[in-house]
């Protein structure tokens, strides 16, 4: 009895023989033919199974009316046609996307070029500034003003302007000189 | 059990050759030919998206789409005779398209949530207060919880196989998966359903 037990197939062996007992070794297969106690439980698994799919069909709704094709439909637009006007667009899109992608990426260089050349300009400007303003430094004078200012006649030694261009501060010690000589 | 299943399930060898003649005559400009397709695959085409999106109304529009697709796609069919898997195919991922598209507007707040797209909301339209109605939301919410404990693959598989009732091999064509792989995943959701008192009690009627 014990020995006829522990032959009895496991519930894994079960399952593969509802799935599909070719699966089985010989031996197991043969057991299976023999043994009611087996042969029932694997019967009594497979009809559940069986069950359950009769039992959804039954609880479930038929369509309400036979399905056509709309036939009409279907030849007025024929598909070939329709899938090469798809594709045309699709690739009509796409070198559409190429293109703009390409227009996009071709300023970047140009632009790069024009930040280049406004750089160079404003530094020469920069430079002409800097120009400008060192020699207003140096000269701060336009030179036509130069001959005014006397700077522009190198041969007048420095005595013969004071002569000609008084000295205010000499000018007012001189006459205290006087005052003081002439009340004593 | 395996030869009870195939009693549920279409001579596949048969119907495949008699469809695969089906699908020449439409290819050769017969439309009559198609309509007759269409009146051997729209009740499980209809049921099998019933089962996924759970609204009769969907599942009509759904229906409707995916042999508009089949029709326009049938001269790309290479074997003939795989006409029903190649149906199915399409099936599941226009299922899968529009349960991408709910949970999209769910997102946005502008679709009803379909936490559950395989089984939840499922739509009561005959007798609203009747024992059917109340069969059908017992039942449909015994799945849905049951389902609702697989994994995506496990979920899928095990619809194919028990609600559709496809085939191993179809089921491994369909998904382009391996036989093994298939098998596998069918392992892991009928160890579940095993373990799933509430839905097997139901089912052997112990629930009233």
């Amino acid at each position: 009895m014990n020995q006829e037990k522990s032959l009895h197939l496991t519930e894994k062996e079960i399952i593969q023989a509802v799935i599909d007992e070719t699966d089985l070794t010989e031996s197991t297969r043969e057991h299976l033919s023999m043994c009611h106690i087996c042969r029932n439980e694997k019967e009594g698994l497979g009809n559940q199974l069986i069950r359950l799919g009769k039992t959804a069909e039954s609880l479930s709704p038929l369509p309400r009316k036979s399905f056509k094709l709309p036939w009409k439909d279907i030849l007025k637009t024929p598909r070939v046609w329709k899938w090469q006007w798809r594709s045309l667009l699709a690739a009509g899109m796409a070198a559409a996307m190429i293109f703009a992608v390409l227009l996009w990426k071709t300023p970047f260089p140009t632009a790069q070029k024009d930040k280049e050349e406004e750089r160079t300009i404003e530094f020469v400007q920069d430079e002409q500034l800097m120009a400008d303003i060192s020699s207003l430094v140096e000269n701060p004078l336009p030179e036509i003003y130069y001959d005014l200012s006397g700077e522009s006649i190198s041969d007048v030694s420095e005595e013969f302007i004071n002569f000609v261009i008084i000295d205010v501060d000499n000018l007012v010690r001189h006459n205290h000189k006087k005052e003081e000589v002439y009340y004593g | 059990m395996t030869e009870n299943l195939k009693k549920h399930i279409p001579k596949h060898q048969e119907e495949g050759s008699r469809v695969a003649l089906t699908v020449e005559s439409v290819l050769a400009g017969d439309r009559a030919s198609f309509e007759k397709l269409i009146t051997i695959y729209q009740e499980k085409i209809f049921r099998m998206v019933y089962y996924r999106t759970g609204s009769r109304m969907d599942a009509e529009d759904l229906t409707q789409d995916i042999f508009m697709k089949a029709f326009r796609g049938l001269h790309t069919l290479k074997d003939k005779k795989r006409f029903g898997p190649w149906l199915f195919s399409i099936a599941v991922n226009s299922v899968r398209d529009f349960q991408k598209k709910k949970q999209f507007l769910v997102f946005f707040g502008l679709g009803r949530d379909m936490r559950d797209p395989d089984t939840s909301n499922m739509e009561i339209h005959d007798e609203p207060h009747g024992v059917n109605h109340l069969m059908r939301q017992e039942f449909w919410g015994h799945v849905r919880r049951f389902m609702e404990k697989l994994s995506r693959w496990e979920r899928e598989v095990f619809a194919m196989r028990f609600l559709d009732q496809l085939t191993i091999r179809e089921i491994a064509q369909i998904l382009s998966k391996s036989e093994s792989a298939i098998k596998t995943h069918l392992y892991r959701a009928i160890k579940k359903f095993k373990e799933n008192h509430e839905l097997t009690r139901l089912l052997n009627g112990e629930i009233q």
